[in-house]
């Protein structure tokens, strides 16, 4: 049809971050910095992924995760937080799901954390400055 | 087309993307606030832990948030900083004054660069050299190279032929049930900017398929921080190589792998790996980002940005839903009300036709009372057969009063809810005052320690919240008047122990609410205002005659005139004496006072009173002529009705005495120019204006207290005199809010007038 000749570019692909029945995947964001939260959920909700949640600091984030529980596929753990860091969080969130998948959110100088966390059982890793299209190749990477 | 689609995306990480730079301001703003609050914590406390994970955490976080967007000279800064945090944290360097002092400065920088940037430039300045010169001192004492990013690690370079294994013992160490065992070679990208991650990473993904044994570089060299390009991993696992090279060949980590039998030769044309390094640029490096350019776009100022607690927006959605909810049934109500008009009709209808027939009826009735019918018996048939007239109202008349009842019901409900909205609304444009409290302790600090005093700052009452207009204009005053407690009320210590108090002087900041008032205090317990030294001054300013007496409140009072400081010498600090003047203004503006109360070597402290919100006040509606006024109530005194025969005449002005007080009067009608009969006998006055001075103005007549929503006037026609702006009041009309600090400054002139009228009668 018309509209579709028009616009060919974003309807030909199917979104990102939809499942192979087309329902999305559902993500947990944890972050204490609100900046980094919003910019990853513009990210995924444009490639049709669903925010299932954002936690502040980790404490929040495990007791998200396990409220979402198993409404979740991926949670974005950022490592530096108040309260409860990233690796801590993640180390509860592995002990409660051992098939969690979780993408730690990184900036440069935490190398030790982010191999800390990988060993962990933390499925990739994400450096800040976030750049769109590595996030997503990261995420996807660790969903298929 | 795919070209178009990324293009097109690729805005949401466009560094101009004004969302994401407004939220960049939001939280830079909040997170330089934390880094200066900590670090004083971290001042009065140098082993509080969580106050320097705090500020470490506060400066990783601008760190990461600036090179998000762009803004590379923030960001590098802030990594030098939490360089220098790191140190501190790792106990090489300990919290020092110099250190305290440095942090503030940085923090200074990092302000400067921030609105530098909110103003679309970029900060340059010799002081950023020299902070970072400071805080690279600092971080000079430790081991650690202080960028450690910049400089990508070098790697082992031998990467030939890695150590071989026996195989025995690798089968050994996995176990019987291990699969194959064999060496996965992998390549890395030197360039991605965590390059030290990658061994890790390629192992945990190994440990997912089957064990790994041994690795060449080993384990712990992996963990370091060094950039192995190429490593050997010994994997036992039942896993097919194709499987084990998918799993691992990660894009931007791993450049290319190999997996072969640990049996078999090591292969290794090293050539193959090489060349795919360069494949990827890596997009978003520090270093690689151009800068932002600064003259694109307006960036818009974080100030206008409100953060609303979720909760007061369900409130308010609540009640809209209750307001909805209202409106439905007041559309019921139409109807009904519609219905009861047709019933009105039918019955009137009614009505009309049986009296129609009771007239045509008379004159047969009137005949058979000719022929001999009792008139009783005549009436009895009459009230049989239209008695019903009584009662023809009955059903309608009911179910009318029915839907007044609820339509009054209704409005009571509506008038609740809105005014709840109001006060809702109103809620959402509260903030907290530790907005500014909090920025008190920096400069408390900063005062003392340039003044040579001692200060311990308490703040109280910081949870007290108002309008966010009002609060934008409260920060200046207040800094005048903290200011003017360190610098002229506390004294050095030496001269504080002499008198016999503690070295170290207190100075309290307290906020509260009364009623629809914020009433906010300055105190300090200095040295107090030195009346006589007022006295003195104004005497040499010529300000007041040197036989008047002075009362204590009057001298206070004085300090506020304009051109008026009793301190001896003017210090950069409080200024030339024009600061309490100006703390005055800029609270009459917020429609508010401000007092001082002290004693000699007590103490003083500053009383500043503000509404709690200046787009809504309460105001007396008073009638002149046919126009109608609002006057704030909170400058109302009070309010009489006199007969004009009360009012005297002082010279060509005229004046009403008020119990022992002689209070001049102004016209209304005169000022605003409205018709009116002024030969009226009975008037109102309403005396406006505080204790000291006070001015009545004539009304016509008063109307009533109503809740009276500002809309201010701004084009250059309306800006008359005494108007502050105007009203929509419950009927539509227009008023206009009278100006009381304009028409007072109108009446003092006429009082001054007057009282020199009076002395000249009595002296002469």
């Amino acid at each position: 049809m018309k509209a579709k000749q028009d616009f060919p570019s974003i309807n030909e692909r199917p979104a990102d971050g939809l499942k192979e029945d087309g329902t999305p995947y559902r993500v947990l964001i944890v972050d204490d910095s609100m900046f980094v939260a919003k910019q990853l959920s513009q990210i995924l909700t444009s490639e049709g992924f669903e925010v299932a949640g954002t936690a502040g600091d980790g404490e929040e984030g495990v007791q998200k995760y396990k409220e979402l529980y198993p409404n979740v596929d991926l949670v974005t753990m950022d490592i530096t937080m108040p309260k409860l860091d990233g690796v801590s969080a993640l180390e509860q969130i592995i002990e409660f799901d051992r098939n969690a998948r979780v993408i730690m959110v990184s900036a440069l100088g935490k190398q030790d954390l982010v191999k800390r966390s990988l060993l962990m059982g933390a499925k990739n890793y994400i450096v800040k400055p976030l750049d769109r299209k590595k996030v997503l190749e990261r995420i996807l990477m660790s969903l298929k | 087309m795919s070209q178009y689609y990324w293009g097109l995306m690729s805005d949401y990480l466009d560094p101009n993307n004004e969302e994401l730079l407004q939220d960049f301001y939001v939280e830079a703003e909040a997170q330089v606030e934390l880094l200066e609050s900590s670090i004083l914590v971290l001042e009065d406390d140098s082993s509080n832990r969580d106050a320097l994970d705090e500020i470490f955490r506060a400066a990783h976080t601008l760190k990461g948030a600036s090179a998000t967007v762009q803004m590379n000279e923030i960001n590098q800064f802030t990594h030098l900083l939490e360089d220098v945090l790191d140190d501190v944290r790792a106990a090489s360097s300990s919290v020092t004054r110099e250190l305290v002092d440095v942090l503030l400065a940085a923090v200074d920088v990092i302000k400067a660069m921030l609105e530098a940037r909110s103003n679309r430039e970029v900060y340059e300045n010799d002081g950023i050299a020299s902070v970072a010169g400071r805080l690279r001192d600092c971080v000079a004492g430790a081991s650690r190279p202080p960028t450690e990013v910049a400089t990508p690690a070098s790697g082992d370079e031998e990467d030939g032929v890695p150590h071989r294994v026996p195989r025995g013992e690798l089968l050994e160490a996995a176990g019987p049930d291990a699969g194959v065992v064999r060496a996965v070679r992998v390549s890395f990208d030197e360039s991605n900017p965590m390059n030290s991650v990658g061994g890790i990473q390629v192992f945990a993904a190994l440990k997912e398929i089957g064990t790994v044994l041994e690795t060449d570089p080993d384990f712990d060299a992996l963990y370091s921080d060094d950039f192995h390009p190429v490593v050997t991993y010994y994997v036992a696992t039942e896993a097919e190589a194709q499987t084990i090279e998918e799993t691992i060949t990660l894009p931007d980590v791993t450049t290319g792998v190999t997996v072969s039998a640990v049996a078999d030769e090591i292969p290794g044309p090293e050539g193959i790996d090489r060349e795919e390094i360069d494949r990827e640029e890596i997009a978003a490096g520090p270093e690689a980002g151009p800068a932002a350019p600064s003259t694109r776009r307006a960036s818009t100022p974080s100030s206008s940005v409100l953060r609303v607690d979720s909760r007061r927006v369900d409130s308010l959605l609540n009640l809209v839903s209750e307001a909805v909810i209202n409106k439905a049934a007041l559309n019921q109500l139409e109807g009904e009300f519609a219905d009861a008009l047709g019933r009105f009709a039918a019955a009137e209808e009614g009505y009309r036709s049986s009296l129609r027939e009771l007239f045509d009826a008379m004159p047969r009735y009137l005949e058979r009372m000719q022929h001999g019918a009792s008139a009783r018996e005549v009436k009895r048939e009459i009230t049989e057969r239209f008695g019903h007239l009584y009662r023809h109202f009955e059903q309608p008349g009911a179910a009318y009063r029915q839907s007044v009842a609820r339509f009054r019901g209704i409005a009571q409900g509506l008038g609740r809810i809105t005014g709840e909205l109001q006060e809702g609304v109103m809620r959402i444009r509260m903030v907290a005052i530790s907005q500014i409290f909090s920025r008190f302790p920096r400069l408390v600090r900063d005062l003392t320690r340039s003044l040579n005093k001692d200060v311990a700052l308490r703040v109280e009452g910081e949870e007290t919240e108002l309008d966010k207009s009002v609060i934008e204009d409260l920060l200046d005053p207040l800094i005048h008047c903290v200011r003017n407690s360190i610098d002229h009320g506390i004294e050095p210590p030496d001269e504080r122990v002499r008198h016999g108090k503690p070295e170290t002087g207190d100075l309290l900041l307290r906020a509260s609410r009364e009623g629809s008032m914020i009433v906010i205090e300055v105190s300090d317990d200095g040295r107090g205002i030195d009346v006589d030294a007022v006295r003195r001054k104004a005497v040499d300013r010529g300000v007041i005659h040197p036989d008047k007496s002075l009362s204590d409140v009057e001298a206070y009072k004085l300090i506020f005139d304009p051109g008026f400081s009793t301190a001896r010498e003017v210090s950069a600090i409080s200024g030339r004496g024009v600061g309490l003047d100006v703390v005055r203004r800029q609270i009459e503006k917020l429609s508010g006072t401000v007092t001082v109360g002290s004693g000699l070597h007590r103490g003083t402290t500053f009383t500043i009173r503000i509404p709690l919100t200046l787009a809504i006040i309460q105001g007396l509606m008073v009638n002149v002529g046919q126009e109608m006024y609002a006057i704030p109530i909170t400058s109302v005194l009070e309010s009489q009705r006199i007969r004009s025969s009360e009012i005297r005449r002082l010279d060509n002005s005229e004046v009403l005495n008020v119990r022992d007080d002689v209070v001049s009067l102004l016209r209304l009608s005169r000022i605003f120019r409205v018709d009116t009969d002024e030969a009226r006998e009975n008037l109102f006055v309403v005396i406006v204006g505080s204790e000291d001075k006070k001015v009545g103005l004539i009304v016509d007549s008063l109307i009533g207290e109503e809740d009276v929503v500002i809309k201010p006037l701004r084009d250059r026609y309306t800006s008359a005199p005494g108007i502050a702006g105007a009203n929509i009041t419950g009927d539509g009309r227009v008023s206009l809010i009278i100006d009381v600090a304009q028409l007072l400054a109108l009446g003092l002139k006429h009082e001054r007038d007057v009282r020199r009228q009076r002395e000249a009668v009595i002296g002469s």
